[in-house]
């Protein structure tokens, strides 16, 4: 066992990360059940809006979520550029799983808010809806880019030089559909601009919980990862060393 | 009853209820691996 | 020998192989000519509706010729081994890269001439300087298209699915580019004033200098062996 720990470090990596999904777990529900009391409860109902108004703290919640996730796999790319240990690619890959999760539940309770308040699913041109809906287009072309190379580390190389030039698409992006807009008007304005100081607190609640949930499903599946990947080292070297007996 | 809302935390808790399902598959395949390993190192 | 040369020098290597293979290039422009008809056909010619969709319409059939054509800057080097020989010859990763991102770049602004001109004929324009201003957006786009695109290009050569997975990645990072173009196209086809057109084209000088440090600063990744 002791020599298995120095062949293989990820194993302590991963057991580090599980040990402190499991401390996360306990502050993660009462976040959540925090942010649920927050959003339906204390949360006054909007005047204009109604009670449709309170898909917003989880919707926001989200988008902040994944914009961080999106963050760490920039981060974790130049890491793993630098430093070349496998770590700091499995964290890029899990961020993005995580982050593209986050986007389609942006995504989806987006439209569902947005029918009945401004009386169109999809608001073309809005730079926030514009702005995430190319991020999940960059991070799908990532996981497809991630399941279509051979393992190995020119595949964590490519992720890690696609993963960094996404996000610095993505202040461009930002820019060019703000441009787009003043130019064609369009009618809908910020939603965001003067919260209720008690909506305001609902937000950073579910904004809290969201991050929670981050944390703790990065860590797990990150976890998962690592271990899959010593596991299959494992295996092949099992049958390397048959191979070598025989 | 508000559909919206309602369908709007739907989709929330549905796709973290897919994405935790996910995970767990993927833990099911991390244990049968783990399990032939086993197999491989005790012949 | 001097960066600079070593860089013509690369890059006119590349500029032969499509000389003397000219068909796989002139299949491109084929392809490009294909893709304005096809939408007049669609949009149904002679309509009102045409006009507006034209700018959108020549941006189009630049991107995805152009596509095709970065997939074989990398492909004949990974199937004749040769880009073995491009990694082991002692000269610098930057260099490499811009060899290969002035090639594709030249090539690109071939396929932006050709489909200028076919475009100028078949959406009926009179000749005037804005035409230069439309070449210059082209030029632009071009830089942002050919630098990110050797890199993916260099990514995904070895890949199976590299025809499908090229655009997969290209085409999200080009949504800004794209934007910036067509908007810009739509002033310098109409009759008004040139009011924002300035400010696409800062927006499209700053991502070509973005993306072309971006993309210099990782390729020494996508190529070591």
């Amino acid at each position: 066992m002791q020599q298995s720990a120095t062949k293989y470090p990820e194993l302590a990596t991963a057991a580090k990360w599980l040990r402190a999904a499991w401390w996360l777990e306990i502050p993660l529900l009462l976040a959540f059940l925090v942010a649920l009391w927050g959003a339906f409860v204390y949360a006054p109902t909007e005047r204009v809006m109604g009670e449709v108004q309170r898909i917003f703290y989880f919707h926001v919640g989200s988008a902040a979520v994944a914009f961080f996730a999106f963050f760490i796999v920039f981060i974790a790319g130049i890491l793993y550029l630098v430093r070349r240990n496998v770590v700091w690619d499995q964290l890029a890959a899990t961020s993005v799983e995580v982050g593209v999760v986050f986007t389609t539940i942006v995504l989806t309770t987006g439209p569902i808010w947005a029918k009945p308040v401004w009386n169109t699913w999809f608001p073309w041109g809005d730079p926030r809806v514009m702005t995430t809906l190319v991020l999940w287009l960059i991070y799908m072309a990532y996981l497809i880019l991630r399941s279509s190379l051979p393992e190995g580390d020119k595949k964590y190389k490519f992720c890690a030089v696609f993963g960094i030039i996404g996000f610095i698409d993505v202040p461009i992006v930002w820019m060019s559909i703000r441009w787009w807009r003043t130019i064609h008007p369009v009618v809908i304005t910020s939603e965001g601009a003067n919260l209720e100081p008690r909506m305001s607190q609902a937000l950073l609640m579910a904004i809290a919980a969201c991050m929670l949930s981050l944390a703790v499903l990065t860590l797990l599946r990150g976890a998962m990862r690592l271990n899959q990947l010593v596991v299959d080292r494992m295996a092949q070297d099992v049958i390397d060393s048959k191979r070598s007996v025989a | 009853m508000n559909w919206y809302l309602f369908s709007g935390y739907a989709v929330f808790w549905g796709l973290v209820f897919l994405y935790v399902l996910y995970i767990h598959r993927k833990q099911s395949k991390l244990n049968r691996d783990l399990q032939v390993l086993a197999d491989q190192l005790e012949d | 020998m001097n960066a600079l040369r070593l860089i013509g020098i690369l890059a006119a290597k590349d500029l032969r192989i499509e000389y003397r293979s000219r068909h796989a290039f002139l299949t491109t422009l084929f392809f490009a000519l294909l893709i304005l008809i096809i939408f007049n056909f669609a949009f149904d010619p002679g309509n009102q509706s045409i006009k507006d969709a034209a700018p959108g319409i020549l941006w189009v059939s630049l991107l995805f010729p152009g596509v095709i054509q970065l997939n074989r800057s990398f492909q004949s080097e990974r199937e004749e081994g040769t880009l073995y020989g491009l990694i082991l010859a002692p000269i610098d990763r930057g260099v490499l890269f811009f060899g290969k991102f002035l090639a594709n770049f030249f090539l690109l602004a071939l396929v932006d001439l050709f489909v200028l001109g076919s475009f100028f004929i078949f959406y009926n324009l009179t000749f005037s300087t804005r035409l230069g201003w439309l070449f210059l957006l082209m030029l632009l786009v071009g830089i942002v298209f050919s630098s990110v695109g050797t890199l993916f290009a260099a990514m995904v050569s070895s890949v199976r699915a590299r025809d499908v997975l090229l655009p997969i990645l290209l085409f999200p990072i080009l949504v800004p580019v794209v934007i910036a173009a067509v908007n810009a196209t739509r002033e310098v086809l109409g009759t008004g004033e040139l009011e924002f057109f300035w400010q696409w084209l800062r927006l499209l000088v700053a991502s070509d200098v973005v993306f072309i440090a971006g993309s210099f600063l990782v390729f020494d990744y996508v190529v070591e062996e």
